[in-house]
């Protein structure tokens, strides 16, 4: 291994045109998310603090150990959904530490529309859970929503991946082995009332807390009966009669007084062992990717520069440095890991394909997990690379990525189109997280490309019977493609949609990285398989 | 003249290792009793031998003649030293002592018989011409004890004949609470003494107990080693004694000290006894009574003296001849001693039990600490609740306040309530600053003597230091790489 | 190599039990309820804290649960709390009244009507299943009600005492 060498000149103007440009995108990022995550309606905090209810993130300081980190899942999902309002989806995700240990925390938020459920704050807690069971966390739900919103019931409800999975993740959780506690802090109601009964533990808080099946006015309803909510499933009735739930709090601190404690007495599991080091700083400042990489994915840059700013010491170990150059390869540590990285710097042809694999293929041997940076506009086309094989080596890229069974975490730096996604690991590919940059794309192809293809199509339809398009024809039908597709392509919508898990500062990529790495050390690696082709 | 080669301490807590020091000093041996209930006395790890004796509950231990007898012979003592309280004033045990063929330090048990009974000693001192308080003695005629109390007139201190210490009392002020005090007086004095009959008094209004150290030897020469103040009391039991009394007129001191030796001398008392006496406001002064002992105070006349009266006592019993006269006596500076108590005096005084987790002995220039408890020890209600006497000393009562307080502060006992805390409060209060000390002060100045609430800052550093001292059953290390990540968020 | 240790407890003064405060004992300060507090270990048992800018030396040592506390020569006892434990009383409906947690028959009554009782001294004992049981005042004051003869019978969360505080209006 040796320090990687910069290049980059930061007196240069196309380095301050890059970091102004980025800087710009980083401020409206930390406008959202903090937005997102603080800004609420006066009348919404106010009808807390008459509830005598924390917010969220105060629940949160309360519950996770003092003076440590905290990686947020999707602090942006629905950011582009339900007009806006919806912050979050109303519920907060991300992995904390609890007496020294990883947790993952699935929270409703009450100060958003009431905690209600929205189909993106299913997909949320859905997602929340498969990284709980990929990863082996235990989880804490802290319980506090209004229940499904029913306008769109027909999205959260029935689907496979909908609320029911919820709950089956849940019992596959516990099935697992790992430690589920729910803190009732408001209503559990109907479908929500199975989160904490099928958690291993479940506080709830006197007063706040209710679980029940049908709430007081669905059982008016349905046969009559007038009861309180406290009477029908609050604090005092679960623990001391139906046995529901297993500690009442007198308040909210008390909840999360008694949550570490019960946390505190469940064992911690050994960890996967992997080739791991006292961590160190990256010799160059990371503050320099704001101007390394440039706004406009069509611009290229040398990914060795980002693999510099985000590993220990700057240090990497290059594998195959002069064949297949447009893949680099090579073994860094971050925080102390050993990881393998594969980053894009260009089009992925036949040899960087099969470097590639190669690669990969070594690093789930040797158990080391890999990271993919992405930036990437597809596989090179035309006649020469397919008579090479370019498909069948695409094809030995994503069967390889697939069949690895080390952990894989994926940060889109740039531009994400077509198979290449695939190849590098895309949402698709189980991935333990996959995150975004603030100016990067994900599109099946390129805005201007699909616009130009889409209009052609239809420009030569029109020309078949006859029709000669002026340019102004030709941008209505060209202008509407082209917006849509911008939109869609951006991160903020990927991450609404949550197609990843998080925008990220480009200069939080090494902690982010960090933590869900050593994070993922608690799920054991899976069986090693073939030894390593030659492909 | 009889030397003394090893001493046996019929005592225990403070006073038997005060005793053992003096005695080592001297070269003589010592012995201290231990019970089951009461191991962990710092006397018993300073003396040259221990020896179990036992008893239920186990101040019966101490109060048992043939018991204590019996341990002393055994281990070979050639002298027996009682203390205070316990058999010190028993003249039965004194006679024993003599009769086993042991020096007992203290005086003749005849002195005691004579000067130790309330009753007697206060018909011996009218004889003397020393003044007297009105009072009624009810075994010259129980049948017309009541009478004869109303006859002394109100208000009045009803007492136990036989008892001392502050226990077996009580006031009544009018003709109406005479018979509630009579019945109450008389089962606490058979608790504590063994003995019920009563004594009735005249009650002086805001009197001034001034009592006098008086020092004899068995050639018949008496002296008086000073005045003592110890007004500031609650229940009739002393809490703060100093010397000299302040405030007390020069003439009126004189008077009262020369009294006490002349009826020490007419008593033919020996080796160590103190005179108590009333003062009232007008400054007029009654004999009260005589312990025929060494008292709990009596380091605040060692301060004042520079002299070591348990040395004095044991050199007196082995038959030397008082090795200073009247003359020779000289006294320096102010000496103030608190009583550090296991109880709460907020709450009424009452009485805590516990167990000394942290001990910190105040030091310091002019401070004298007399630790009656060691750190580990259990503080029960088997015994007396004095855990230890803090006596200062100053070139004036000014210093000798300010050194106290200091002192009170560095006072620690933690893991049972001690009296510390209350003591410098007393001592902060201009009144006592200014001299104004009779035994009503703690009563009269009650409400300004309640603790001060706490302050939130106070609150919070206390809560910051008991989180800090609280055991590491949660404590956790945030391994890496979260150590170092702190409280990052993306 | 950074180090975090920290140690978060629960802890109230027995004076004002219902006031519970939150101490998180960091490497860098304590904080209580939230607020940074300086204070430092000098020695076994002794502290430095800081007050109005000035140092003042602390004693402190724990036993169980209790931690015993000087400062200026006053001390106190501090409790640490068991945030599992039941907090305030439980689900009795009736302040002071103490229910049969099972069928059964008094055995015996040890307090009378009117009694003055301490926290924990014996009111009756009932027997259920075979097994006796002592049911104890749960606070201190003036026994109100004691509606069951010896011999009678009774069912599950029937009332078998019920106390009041010494003062409180009937």
């Amino acid at each position: 291994m040796s320090r990687i060498v910069s290049k980059i000149d930061i007196a240069s103007a196309g380095y301050k045109k890059n970091h102004a440009t980025m800087m710009q995108k980083v401020e409206a990022l930390q406008a959202k998310v903090h937005k997102a995550r603080f800004e609420r309606p006066e009348r919404d905090i106010e009808r807390l603090h008459r509830q005598k209810k924390l917010t969220v993130r105060e629940r949160l300081d309360l519950l996770l150990d003092p003076g440590t980190p905290f990686l947020e899942i999707g602090t942006l999902v629905a950011n582009k959904a339900y007009g806006g309002d919806v912050q979050g989806a109303g519920q907060v995700s991300g992995i904390g530490i609890i007496y020294g240990r990883e947790v993952i925390i699935h929270a409703d938020d009450p100060s958003i529309k009431g905690g209600a459920w929205y189909p993106l704050s299913v997909k949320k807690i859905v997602r929340t859970l498969d990284i709980a069971i990929e990863n082996r966390l235990p989880v804490i739900h802290l319980c506090d929503s209004a229940g499904g919103f029913l306008p769109l019931q027909s999205d959260l409800f029935p689907d496979r991946h909908a609320a029911g999975r919820i709950f089956r993740n849940q019992c596959t959780l516990s099935k697992m082995g790992v430690p589920q506690i729910a803190v009732v802090l408001g209503h559990c109601t109907a479908g929500g009332a199975y989160i904490p009964a099928l958690c291993d533990y479940s506080v709830i808080v006197r007063g706040n807390g209710g679980v029940f099946l049908g709430g007081p006015p669905l059982v008016k309803a349905a046969t009559g009966e007038i009861v309180t909510a406290e009477a029908l499933g609050g604090a005092t009735m679960h623990t001391t009669v139906s046995g529901t739930c297993d500690y009442a709090a007198d308040d909210e601190p008390h909840a999360m007084a008694i949550a570490r404690d019960i946390f505190a007495n469940t064992s911690p599991i050994a960890k996967q062992v992997i080739d791991r080091t006292e961590a160190e700083a990256p010799f160059y400042d990371p503050k320099e990717l704001y101007g390394l990489v440039p706004t406009d994915w069509k611009t290229g840059f040398d990914m060795r520069e980002v693999i510099a700013r985000v590993v220990d010491g700057s240090y990497f170990h290059e594998y195959q440095p002069d064949y297949g150059t447009t893949m680099i390869c090579g073994y860094a540590r971050i925080w102390g890991c050993k990881v393998g990285i594969l980053a894009n710097n260009g089009v992925l042809f036949n040899d960087s394909s099969l470097k590639a694999a190669h690669f990969m293929r070594l690093c789930d041997r040797d158990r080391t997990p890999l990271v993919f940076l992405q930036n990437i506009t597809g596989y090179m086309v035309g006649r020469e690379y397919e008579e090479r094989g370019i498909t069948k080596d695409g094809a030995k890229m994503i069967m390889t990525q697939v069949g690895c069974t080390v952990p894989k975490f994926t940060v889109i730096v740039g531009g994400s189109f077509g198979a290449g996604n695939y190849g590098m690991c895309g949402r698709a590919f189980d991935g333990r997280f996959l995150w975004m940059w603030p100016q990067s794309q994900i599109a099946v192809m390129g805005a201007e490309q699909a616009a130009n293809t889409l209009a052609d199509v239809k420009i030569r339809q029109l020309e078949r019977n006859g029709h000669e398009l002026n340019p102004e024809e030709i941008a209505a039908i060209r202008d509407p493609v082209l917006v849509s597709f911008e939109a869609e392509s951006d991160a903020y919508y990927s991450t609404s949609e949550m197609w990843d898990d998080g925008i990220l500062d480009p200069v939080d990529t090494r902690n982010a990285l960090g933590m869900a790495i050593v994070a993922s050390l608690n799920a054991p690696f899976g069986d090693i398989g073939y030894g390593v082709l030659r492909l | 003249m009889t030397i003394i080669k090893k001493l046996f301490i019929a005592n225990r807590a403070e006073i038997a290792l005060r005793i053992v020091r003096t005695a080592r000093r001297m070269g003589i041996a010592t012995v201290v009793p231990m019970h089951s209930q009461d191991q962990f006395g710092p006397a018993l790890n300073e003396a040259d031998e221990t020896v179990e004796v036992f008893g239920t509950p186990a101040v019966a231990a101490w109060l048992d003649i043939p018991g204590i007898m019996r341990a002393a012979i055994e281990t070979g003592c050639d002298a027996i030293h009682p203390g205070y309280g316990f058999l010190s004033e028993n003249a039965a045990f004194a006679k024993a002592v003599a009769e086993a063929g042991l020096v007992f330090v203290g005086p003749p048990a005849s002195v005691i018989e004579l000067m130790g009974d309330k009753i007697t000693a206060r018909r011996f001192a009218a004889t003397q011409g020393m003044p007297v308080i009105p009072a009624a003695d009810e075994a010259e005629d129980p049948a017309t004890f009541e009478k004869r109390a109303f006859a002394v007139g109100f208000p009045m201190l009803v007492k136990g004949a036989a008892g001392g210490g502050g226990k077996g009392m009580q006031i009544a002020r009018r003709a109406e609470d005479l018979a509630n005090a009579i019945s109450a007086a008389r089962s606490e004095s058979q608790r504590y003494f063994g003995d019920g009959r009563l004594f009735a008094e005249r009650f002086v209004e805001q009197p001034r107990h001034i009592e006098v150290q008086v020092f004899g030897d068995n050639q018949g020469n008496v002296i008086h080693l000073g005045e003592r103040e110890c007004s500031i009391q609650r229940r009739f039991q002393k809490l703060i004694e100093e010397s000299p009394a302040p405030t007390l007129p020069v003439g009126l001191r004189d008077r009262i000290c020369n009294a006490a030796v002349t009826l020490a001398a007419a008593a033919k008392y020996v080796n160590a006894g103190t005179v108590e006496c009333i003062v009232s406001p007008d400054g007029e002064f009654f004999f009260l009574e005589m312990n025929t002992r060494l008292q709990v105070e009596h380091p605040v006349t060692e301060m004042v003296t520079g002299l070591d009266l348990v040395e004095l006592q044991l050199r007196v019993a082995q038959g030397e001849v008082l090795p200073l006269r009247q003359a020779d006596v000289q006294f320096s500076g102010h000496a103030i001693e608190c009583r550090i108590l296991a109880e709460d005096a907020d709450a009424g005084f009452v009485p805590d039990i516990g167990k000394v987790l942290l001990l910190n002995m105040p030091a310091g220039p002019g401070v004298r600490f007399d630790c009656g408890v060691t750190q580990g020890a259990p503080v029960t209600a088997d015994f007396d609740s004095l855990l230890a006497k803090l006596v200062v000393h100053g070139a004036d009562r000014t210093l000798a306040i300010s050194r106290m307080r200091s002192a009170l502060i560095e006072t620690a006992m933690l893991g049972v309530t001690i009296n510390n805390d209350f003591l410098l409060r007393v001592l902060k209060h201009p009144a006592f600053a200014r001299g104004e000390t009779d035994t009503g002060f703690l009563e009269r100045h009650k409400a300004e003597l309640a603790p001060v609430a706490l302050t939130l800052a106070e609150r919070q550093i206390l809560l910051a230091v008991a989180a800090s001292a609280a055991p590491d059953i949660s404590a956790t290390r945030i391994p890496e790489p979260y150590a170092s990540m702190g409280a990052w968020r993306n | 190599m950074a180090q975090l240790n920290f140690k978060m407890t629960t802890l109230l003064f027995p004076d004002i039990p219902e006031t519970r405060h939150q101490v998180q004992v960091r490497t860098d300060a304590v904080y209580v309820d939230g607020s940074s507090v300086q204070v430092r270990k000098t020695a076994a048992g002794s502290f430095i804290g800081y007050l109005d800018g000035r140092g003042e030396r602390l004693r402190a040592v724990a036993s169980g649960d209790t931690i015993y506390v000087q400062l200026r020569g006053r001390s106190f006892a501090v409790n640490r709390v068991d945030p599992t434990r039941a907090a305030a009383s439980s689900a009795a409906d009736v302040p002071g009244a103490t229910h049969a947690p099972m069928p059964g028959v008094v055995i015996s009554l040890v307090a009378i009507l009117g009694q003055h009782v301490k926290k924990g001294d014996a009111l009756l004992v009932i027997e259920s299943m075979k097994l006796q049981m002592t049911i104890s005042a749960n606070l201190d004051g003036e026994v109100a009600e004691m509606p069951l003869a010896v011999g009678q019978t009774f069912q599950r969360n029937d009332m078998l005492v019920r106390l009041q505080n010494s003062g409180d209006a009937a």
